[in-house]
């Protein structure tokens, strides 16, 4: 490419195309865009409730979503729509706390025996298509509702560990000498600690909330950015038109956000992105030591801790969250380093 | 070297000093001083132009950065209307950023990438309230007709441009907030060459309609002629001659001016002086030679040149050379 195509494109653009070349970054994206949709439509996906009813000559949209008075004694799963009435279901319609001792610990549906007296039985949309756990409760429900935890829990700890370092790393980098000083140290000691062991411990202490283990995470996690940051301020403080700004009488704090921070962002979008990916992970592990978050509420690593009793015998509980936790930290980490090596400068042809 | 001694010059720089410490050790403990400028001395007079001339290395730069308190002076005093800059606090500086700009010789590395040319104007103009909001855009026109851009380059972003025509932005932005000072470091050195004679006959022309001074600095004695009225040379943070462009052209007496000016390419071959290149680098700064610091490459050197540390002497009216041999130190 040459220099003219370079500067005829916005830096993004660029970032892109280099981004849109490799393949298994791609597919990355295209998964986390699926987990994203799966995460925000969550409650159209997985419900007890109807999306749609008309139910004693009554019309009801987006049950699903609103708490209608009328509804809250009825049972979905043996209620059935009679004359004139109509029902629109989620494709799973089992809520993520729906339980029911009559299935506890069944097995996804392929794989489910037989009953013995030789009746096929149909449950008609009432299939659980992954199993149950050992509350009957329906084991697909809870992975979809877990999406959500797992990405609000990715992002929202690598946002607060990227605003922090970022501050920090722009403070340290800009300002040089003893503040320079004082966050490196800072950052040393929060390194020194072997940060999944003090969340454990923090969380031991704290009550159990999904907004803890957020801060927690999001507390821990911001020296690798930090230090990142103010790297690129230190090269760009010297730069040419960081002098102009000073020389033309900005205020230093226009200077850092304004001039010098847009150009510091881009090892952040890829540590950030790694960072999602490692939250994930964090949790996950947090979740299965029960030390996440708190119970019933669905998370991957909550399904995973239950596994634990019945490892031998219900293996659908152990390799579906796993395969969740796994398939979507593989896809952060492909975006991760596609986004590093779009970025960089050195691999542009 | 004033020529009108009623009117106090713009800008009087007195034994300007710059020191970097040099650091080293386990307790970073000082070992030593990069003297970049050491006791500068000079003034410009409102609406003229002084080029300060030297190698790289002889602290110009320095200089030129230190007089605008991009980097804190060690030692000396600034006057700028007559107010010692160098005792400003940081808020009273800025105030006085208004009045003085400088224009960088890199014109890719001193451009913002991520902003356009409307916003690196516009928050100038905010930032010192130049004019009211309602006028910004018609003054940012303004701004860019003035040093020859149309106003459509306004919303576009610096690697839209070409050399040139960032190095118009660049002025563009000097002149933004309206200064009586620029500082104009190298503004045509990394330009082609068919470039550089436009961009200094627009730093005249604006020159001559906004009344400004230049502090304008040059490693190429060839350009200094044409746009300067004093010329300063220094070497190793020190002035070695300041005077009249012709004093310093036509009757120059160190012997570095003498180098400097013989190495300067000459267009017509016919009139080619007798080369005397200069041998050796510039000595390290840290730990410059005893006497005079340029008696190790000096063609005329004398004994007496590695013991005497050089005083400027006024050998002439508004001429001051810093050589034992050339202009004998009074008693």
């Amino acid at each position: 490419m040459n220099d003219s195509a370079i500067l005829k494109q916005g830096y993004w653009r660029l970032v892109w195309r280099q981004f849109r070349k490799n393949g298994l970054a791609m597919a990355g994206l295209a998964v986390i865009l699926c987990l994203f949709a799966v995460a925000l439509l969550a409650p159209f996906l997985a419900h007890s409730r109807p999306i749609h009813l008309v139910k004693d000559g009554r019309t009801y949209w987006f049950a699903n979503l609103i708490d209608y008075p009328e509804l809250i004694e009825v049972d979905f799963v043996t209620w059935t729509p009679g004359d004139g009435e109509r029902v629109l279901r989620p494709p799973v319609p089992f809520g993520p706390l729906d339980d029911n001792v009559l299935h506890r610990l069944e097995p996804p549906v392929w794989a489910r025996s037989a009953p013995e007296d030789g009746t096929e039985v149909d449950n008609g949309p009432f299939r659980h298509w992954l199993g149950t756990d050992d509350r009957g409760r329906d084991v697909l429900s809870r992975l979809i509702w877990g999406t959500r935890i797992s990405m609000s829990i990715g992002f929202v700890a690598v946002g607060i560990s990227a605003l922090i370092g970022v501050v920090f790393g722009a403070l340290a980098g800009y300002y040089g000498g003893k503040v320079d000083m004082v966050i490196l140290r800072l950052i040393e000691i929060v390194m020194c600690f072997p940060s999944f062991f003090l969340i454990l411990t923090l969380m031991a202490f704290l009550p159990p909330s999904i907004w803890n283990i957020m801060v927690a995470i999001g507390l821990l996690g911001w020296t690798g950015i930090a230090r990142l940051v103010r790297g690129e301020f230190l090269r760009l403080r010297e730069s040419d038109f960081a002098t102009a700004a000073r020389a033309t009488g900005l205020h230093d704090g226009w200077i850092i956000f304004r001039h010098l921070l847009p150009n510091a962002l881009a090892p952040v979008w890829v540590s950030a992105t790694f960072g999602v990916a490692g939250a994930i992970l964090t949790e996950s592990g947090l979740s299965f030591l029960g030390f996440g978050v708190p119970p019933p509420a669905a998370s991957w690593g909550e399904v995973l801790k239950q596994s634990q009793t019945y490892i031998t015998y219900a293996w659908w509980l152990v390799t579906f969250p796993g395969a969740a936790i796994f398939i979507t930290v593989t896809a952060f980490n492909l975006v991760g380093e596609g986004l590093r090596d779009a970025m960089d400068p050195r691999l542009r042809q | 070297m004033t020529d009108s001694p009623s009117q106090p010059p713009l800008l009087e720089v007195d034994g300007l000093v710059k020191h970097f410490p040099v650091r080293g050790g386990v307790f970073s403990r000082v070992l030593g001083a990069v003297r970049a400028v050491d006791g500068v001395t000079f003034s410009i007079p409102r609406g003229k132009t002084l080029s300060l001339v030297g190698e790289s290395g002889s602290g110009k730069t320095t200089a030129g950065r230190s007089i605008l308190r991009l980097i804190e002076p060690s030692a000396g005093r600034v006057l700028f209307n007559g107010v010692d800059l160098t005792r400003l606090d940081r808020r009273e500086m800025r105030r006085y950023r208004k009045a003085m700009q400088i224009i960088f010789q890199d014109p890719y590395g001193s451009l913002n990438p991520r902003m356009t040319v409307y916003n690196m104007l516009s928050e100038i103009l905010s930032t010192h309230k130049i004019v009211p909001r309602a006028q910004r855009r018609q003054r940012i026109y303004e701004i860019l007709e003035l040093v020859g851009l149309p106003p459509e380059s306004a919303d576009r972003y610096p690697h839209e441009f070409s050399g040139g025509q960032r190095q118009r932005i660049g002025i563009a932005r000097a002149l933004a907030v309206e200064p009586e000072l620029i500082v104009a470091d190298e503004p045509i050195s990394a330009l082609d060459v068919s470039i550089q004679a436009q961009i200094l006959n627009l730093l005249r022309d604006v020159q001559e309609r906004l009344g400004l001074t230049y502090l304008f600095i040059a490693h190429d004695l060839s350009v200094v002629r044409h746009i300067s009225d004093y010329v300063a040379v220094m070497y190793l943070g020190r002035i070695v001659e300041r005077g009249r462009v012709d004093d310093i052209f036509e009757r120059p007496v160190h012997p570095y001016t003498k180098a400097l000016l013989a190495a300067a390419p000459v267009p017509n071959p016919k009139l080619a002086r007798a080369r005397q290149p200069l041998a050796g680098d510039v000595p390290s700064p840290i730990h410059p030679p005893p006497g005079c610091h340029f008696h190790p490459r000096c063609p005329d050197a004398v004994a007496l040149c590695r013991i005497t540390e050089q005083r400027l002497v006024e050998i002439a009216p508004g001429h001051w050379a810093a050589c034992s041999v050339h202009a004998p130190q009074p008693e």
